[in-house]
């Protein structure tokens, strides 16, 4: 019982992460379809600015700037770079995304070092104890955060204006322009928001590594493994997707085979969609007028 | 003579490619559409109709050129102007009534005139029974006759269409341009409609205009005067066949021209 709330947690806690991360990745891929790839680099830019700020402020003040650096930087790619390649193919811009990947894993070294750099967390120490499994306080709050983070924005998304104009840019830019939504304060919005959420999982995991390049790698390519898990046709689904990845790792990895846990996750998900190409809740993606 | 509601004056559009290639899609056009006139722009594939329709729209913007409606030059998209395309542009997570609402919901009008409006809006494309219907359990048809009266709910001064009917099969067509002849009765509505099917541009057309192949630019305009309604029986009258005839030459003409390399 005690291994099974502890897989749980544990589960709940990766889930979280990943779903952030799909989430930040799916608000882009709909609005401006493209698929981020810099998504996890430009996070891990972010976490290194908070660093920075960390130098001078505490910890929760530092966050907030390092996020507000992430609304800029995200603002800054979409007007500057993204949509000066309006006239590209589409695997032109995909290539564009790669190649941001290289500028911020180029400059990040040269700004802020190449040895790596201690995140506090949020909450720093102290475990609960639920049924003879532990987690830490810190561990909860992460999943709590999140939830959280997901609630606002699903709210947004389904309960405001902006959110209209949110899901009517990514259903079709064309009728949404002519109806008056401004679809340029659209995509500049799920830039900044990408930048955010990025920034946000660097900073829930850093804390247990450390503040590196890499840092944010594995946890972008689990989340783009989310969102073809769940499909990129709706919001929700690569936020299941991600918790169930999660929860399917953390399962494989403590009674299958600690070493090739994973591996053997992403194999089975590879059948799925073989049989499933579309995801979990996958329509067919319907070319636009 | 009735007002001028969109006037085009020497516009052009030319397209670069990503590896410098210039592509001039429009040359050169001279078009004007007057009030409550439905004005039919008539050419081969590739000619540019589309591009000049979006530009009107302000989906796309001219390299050079003038473009007033209602005496105002078009920067960008506008509530003015309404456009409907060819493929299905509703919003498949709102139900019919949601979609023809759409543009009032943004608009910022209280939720009482929006339905008010919508109501008046699904009951004039005979629509009532599915108000509450989702896109997806609708037929091709149907969905177009949305699309139209969600258009024509934001009272647009100017409606684009781009070639509406093209997707659907040819007893849904004929029941559409009914509607259309209908709706354009009841709300002097004004109308630039692109089609390739020659058929459709005399039959609902009070003014068409012949576009060439690309370079895009205007051939021929041909005024239409019918008297009495038009239907089924318009399609056999010496005037139409006549002018079928000379708008069907200089299509053959342009694509053995083109055949030929000219």
């Amino acid at each position: 019982m005690s291994v099974f709330v502890q897989l749980l947690t544990r589960s709940l806690e990766t889930g979280s992460i990943y779903a952030l991360m799909a989430l930040g990745i799916i608000i882009i891929f709909r609005t401006s379809y493209l698929v981020h790839f810099a998504q996890g680099t430009m996070g891990m830019f972010c976490t290194y600015m908070v660093t920075v700020f960390l130098k001078t402020m505490s910890f929760i003040p530092s966050v907030f700037c390092g996020v507000l650096s992430a609304v800029v930087l995200g603002m800054l790619v979409d007007v500057l770079i993204i949509r000066r390649a309006n006239g590209v193919s589409h695997t032109g811009k995909q290539i564009i995304t790669f190649g941001l990947v290289m500028i911020f894993l180029g400059i990040a070294p040269t700004i802020f070092g190449v040895d790596p750099i201690t995140m506090p967390q949020f909450i720093n120490s102290g475990d609960l104890n639920i049924l003879g499994a532990t987690i830490s306080y810190n561990g909860l709050f992460n999943i709590a955060f999140v939830l959280v983070v997901m609630l606002v924005l699903f709210y947004i998304l389904q309960k405001t204006k902006f959110g209209l104009a949110i899901r009517a840019t990514s259903a079709n830019e064309a009728t949404a322009r002519i109806f008056g939504i401004k679809t340029k304060n659209v995509t500049m919005f799920s830039w900044a928001l990408g930048g955010v959420l990025g920034c946000l999982v660097g900073v829930m995991i850093a804390p247990s590594s450390a503040v590196t390049t890499f840092v944010l790698d594995s946890v972008f390519n689990a989340a783009c493994i989310a969102c073809i898990f769940g499909g990129f046709q709706t919001f929700v689904g690569p936020v299941i997707g991600a918790y169930l990845l999660g929860v399917l790792k953390n399962l494989t990895v403590y009674y299958v085979s600690s070493v090739w846990g994973e591996q053997i996750v992403y194999v089975l998900i590879l059948l799925f969609i073989v049989v499933r190409p579309n995801g979990l809740i996958g329509k067919k993606l319907v070319k636009k007028v | 003579m009735a007002a001028e509601k969109l006037t085009i004056t020497n516009l052009n559009k030319i397209f670069v490619n990503a590896n410098g290639t210039e592509v001039q899609a429009l040359k050169d056009i001279q078009l004007t559409v007057h009030e409550k006139e439905l004005c039919m722009l008539v050419g081969p594939s590739g000619c540019g109709k589309s591009t000049l329709l979006n530009i009107v729209g302000g989906l796309e913007t001219a390299t050079s050129g003038e473009i007033c409606v209602d005496g105002h030059h078009v920067t960008g998209p506008g509530a003015d102007r309404g456009m409907v395309f060819q493929g299905y542009s509703l919003f498949p997570w709102l139900t019919v009534r949601e979609n023809i609402q759409f543009g009032l919901r943004v608009k910022g009008l209280p939720k009482s005139r929006q339905k008010e409006i919508a109501d008046k809006f699904i009951e004039l494309v005979g629509l009532k029974d599915f108000a509450d219907a989702l896109p997806k359990t609708l037929s091709g048809g149907m969905k177009q006759q949305v699309a139209i009266a969600r258009t024509l709910a934001n009272e647009p001064s100017l409606l684009l269409m781009d070639e509406p009917f093209g997707a659907l099969d040819a007893q849904t067509r004929l029941i559409m341009q009914e509607l259309l002849v209908d709706i354009r009765q009841k709300m002097e509505t004004t109308i630039l409609f692109i089609t390739h099917d020659i058929d459709e541009a005399l039959l609902l057309g009070d003014n068409i205009y012949v576009m060439s192949r690309r370079p895009g630019s205007i051939r021929e305009q041909i005024s239409i005067s019918y008297e009495g309604k038009r239907d089924h029986n318009t399609l056999l009258r010496p005037d139409f066949i006549e002018n079928k005839r000379k708008i069907m030459e200089m299509l053959w003409q342009d694509s053995s021209d083109a055949a030929n390399g000219k």
